[in-house]
């Protein structure tokens, strides 16, 4: 019985092996949005190509649920089917972004929109007892000397009011959230802001799974939905990290593909332009990923030149000097501008 | 490279104990030596030339004489002032140090090397003698040698995958807290943290040791049972107290030699043990915290008197403060903080979150800490074997899952 016990066990070890070995690089990891890779010596290169890898992490979450934990890979669950991430952030950070955002008012009209993240506006659907503990960092952030708009107020009440604003598995805003947020600017920016009733939505995507959702390993049967107006189409969307140009604001072809929050633009890369070319207005739009869903609102009132400082490689003081921009508009999460410096790139 | 790495466990293992059960077994010492060379080098990284060069110095030594033994003791030294931090140092030089005090003057080079860097124990022990070593070398592991080892390292990679790592991360939600509650679930999540960690380990080395047909000693016998504080180190890291009893505490006259020379003795174990651990301050001022204990219970309490599980656990917990605090101010801080001084809060609404979602699998992993597992284990191997060997389909299975699903903690000892 020990002979076939020891066999059996390097005969599995073996057979795993080879799986390794044969499993192709292009294989696509779902929940982590990656394809493996090239096999290394290297654990991860390894885990990556175990066969029924995806069962394997079904399994530990599973276990990690039952021991009450509601959390796994970084993902909890909430009420209502909606799941959040934790999120790392601090004052210290938050304090050094918005201090760049200020050094960047002496060189251009600057205003800051921070965006909530999901911990912060959906505060009723968090699970009992969760304390997210992020007051502090809504009070810093209103005290900044730029023209600040407040969103967090709109978003909050319309999610109170079961506005579906977020994505329940995903941490952005949904077109809908990003039509509240284009509202509350208006103000700020002095532009008078389109009533729902001036776009038709659509829903383009049905089962769309995002970050949240894939890390948690379910779906969420999030719903992406466009808030179209005519002439929408005549802009034009041009990469300029890829130098890909097409007509209209979104890239449909992204949402048959692995990321289709890509649909809107400028996703993951470091700048977009959106131009009509009737000499309208110009607006730097300097945003992480949540600017994405917003560009299309503001397309309809400015020419725009959106910057990722996570992806920019130039000189924003540079761009800024060479346009002859005179208002530049700051979106980012509180997630984002809590949690990762990343606006000191403005100085350069 | 770890002892739970994919790249281990698939290839690294397997092919290692195949090997070494082809080669003739005059070959067997440089097979090992081999091996145990590729995985230290897998495994080591930056600084993965510095023990095998060490092994050679080492059994140059050797031929010194007893000499040899305060030479290797003090290679030790700049290592620790000079913060080189090599993958097992700690280890790899108590284990030299034996071999050269123990006179045993093999000549043969690759036995020497293999025994000082055997792979599966060079990351955090036992400490095995190099009479125990040699004479695993002279024979094959049969096949329930290998069933038991196989079991055995599972059975620790279990331990480390499954309650150490999340253990961690438990503790480190807690400590970040700033209430007395969050302090004192942290301490607890530590504790529980520290053991599967370090046994974990242990059971793998042990196991894998196991497999290719050498015996280790256990390491670790269910400390957290201990009803006094020295049971408790006669309990935990056991290779280690061997260790320091035989080459330090008898050498230095032991209790043979009256009470001072006892108490100055058992001083100099606590501060050989501090030192060994890290010359970080809060290191040292564990040692004395234990060795005062140690004193206590040796020299005030009535012999044979023991202070009772409970007692013992939190004396221990309080000393794991000053092992995980970075100075010994950090340390009182914590104090602080768990006793309620101060301004510091007794619970905050995210305790009772963190609590709710935390403490069922504190409890669970707490049960794993007690003899009930291994009394069922024990139970199936000798009479229902054939159970056991089932049952050990699905542990490979949430170890793999485990694997594939997060990051994991290094081993903590294997920094030492």
């Amino acid at each position: 019985m020990e002979k076939i016990f020891v066999k059996s066990a390097f005969a599995l070890c073996f057979i795993l092996f080879v799986c390794v070995l044969l499993c192709p690089a292009d294989t696509w990891l779902e929940s982590e949005n990656r394809y493996i890779g090239k096999l290394e010596l290297s654990d991860k290169s390894f885990s990556d190509r175990l066969p029924f890898r995806t069962s394997l992490m079904h399994v530990n979450r599973d276990i990690s649920l039952a021991l009450g934990k509601n959390e796994f890979a970084g993902a909890f669950f909430g009420e209502n089917g909606y799941i959040f991430s934790n999120e790392e952030v601090s004052l210290a950070v938050l304090e050094k972004n918005l201090a760049f955002a200020d050094e960047l008012s002496s060189v251009i009209e600057t205003h800051l929109c921070v965006i909530p993240s999901k911990t912060d506006a959906l505060v009723s659907y968090l699970p009992k007892f969760y304390d997210s503990m992020r007051g502090e960092l809504w009070q810093v952030s209103a005290k900044n000397k730029n023209n600040v708009s407040d969103v967090l107020p709109i978003i909050l009440l319309a999610a109170n009011n079961g506005k579906y604003v977020y994505y329940r598995g995903d941490h952005h805003l949904t077109a809908l959230g990003s039509y509240y947020v284009y509202k509350s600017l208006a103000t700020s920016l002095g532009f008078a802001a389109y009533g729902s009733d001036a776009f038709s939505v659509g829903i383009v995507k049905t089962n769309f799974s995002g970050s949240d959702a894939r890390k948690m390993l379910t779906e969420t049967g999030d719903k992406i939905a466009l808030f179209r107006y005519s002439g929408d189409s005549r802009l034009i969307t041009e990469n300029l990290d890829s130098g890909e140009k097409y007509d209209g604001l979104y890239d449909f072809d992204k949402l048959i593909s692995n990321d289709p929050y890509g649909i809107f633009p400028a996703p993951d890369c470091g700048r977009v332009k959106i131009t009509l070319g009737e000499g309208r207005e110009n607006l730097l739009l300097v945003c992480d990923s949540y600017g994405d869903s917003l560009a299309p609102f503001l397309a309809r009132h400015y020419d725009l030149d959106i910057i990722d400082p996570r992806y920019y490689g130039g000189s924003v003081k540079d761009l800024i000097k060479e346009n002859n921009y005179t208002t530049a508009l700051l979106c980012f999460g509180m997630d984002t501008l809590a949690g990762k410096e990343i606006l000191y790139k403005l100085m350069f | 490279m770890t002892l739970y790495s994919p790249v281990f466990i698939l290839a690294f293992l397997p092919t290692s104990a195949v090997i070494y059960r082809t080669v003739p077994k005059n070959f067997r010492p440089q097979a090992l030596a081999a091996m145990s060379l590729a995985f230290y080098i897998l495994a080591a990284g930056e600084h993965f030339y510095l023990l095998p060069i060490l092994a050679i110095l080492v059994y140059l030594l050797s031929f010194a004489g007893k000499k040899g033994f305060f030479v290797c003791l003090f290679m030790f030294v700049p290592l620790r002032l000079f913060g080189i931090s090599a993958l097992g140092v700690s280890f790899f030089i108590l284990r030299a140090a034996a071999y050269i005090y123990d006179g045993k003057r093999e000549r043969n080079f690759f036995k020497v090397f293999a025994h000082l860097l055997f792979f599966p124990c060079v990351h955090a022990g036992p400490l095995a003698s190099y009479k125990d070593f040699e004479s695993g070398l002279s024979r094959y592991a049969d096949f329930a040698q290998m069933s038991r080892g196989i079991c055995m390292a599972l059975y620790g990679a279990f331990k480390k995958l499954f309650f150490a790592d999340a253990l961690y991360v438990t503790f480190d939600k807690f400590f970040v807290g700033g209430t007395s509650l969050s302090a004192f679930l942290a301490l607890i999540a530590y504790a529980l943290y520290i053991y599967f960690d370090f046994s974990g380990c242990s059971d793998m080395a042990v196991g894998i040791a196991s497999v290719l047909g050498f015996d280790l000693p256990k390491n670790f016998d269910f400390p957290y049972m201990s009803r006094s504080v020295s049971e408790f180190f006669r309990r935990w890291h056991i290779t280690l107290g061997r260790w320091l009893f035989k080459y330090i505490y008898i050498p230095l006259g032991g209790s043979k030699k009256g009470s001072v020379r006892a108490v100055l003795s058992l001083g100099a174990v606590w501060l050989a043990s501090a030192l060994w651990h890290g010359t970080r301050l809060s290191y040292l001022v564990w040692g004395m915290y234990f060795f005062v204990i140690a004193i206590a219970e040796k020299l005030i309490l009535p012999k044979g008197f023991k202070i009772g599980r409970l007692c013992t656990f939190c004396l221990v917990l309080f000393g794991w403060v000053f092992f995980f605090s970075d100075t010994p101010a950090a340390a009182f801080a914590f104090f602080t903080r768990l006793f309620c001084l101060g301004e510091t809060l007794l619970y905050c609404r995210a305790d009772i979150y963190n609590a709710i979602r935390n403490v069922p699998f504190i409890l669970l992993a707490a049960l794993f800490a007690t003899p009930l597992p291994r009394r069922l284990l024990n139970m199936l191997y000798s009479r229902a074997r054939v159970a056991l060997y089932i049952l050990a389909l699905p542990l490979f299975c949430l170890i793999l899952s485990c694997l594939v699903s997060s990051g994991h903690i290094p081993f903590l000892y294997a920094s030492f």
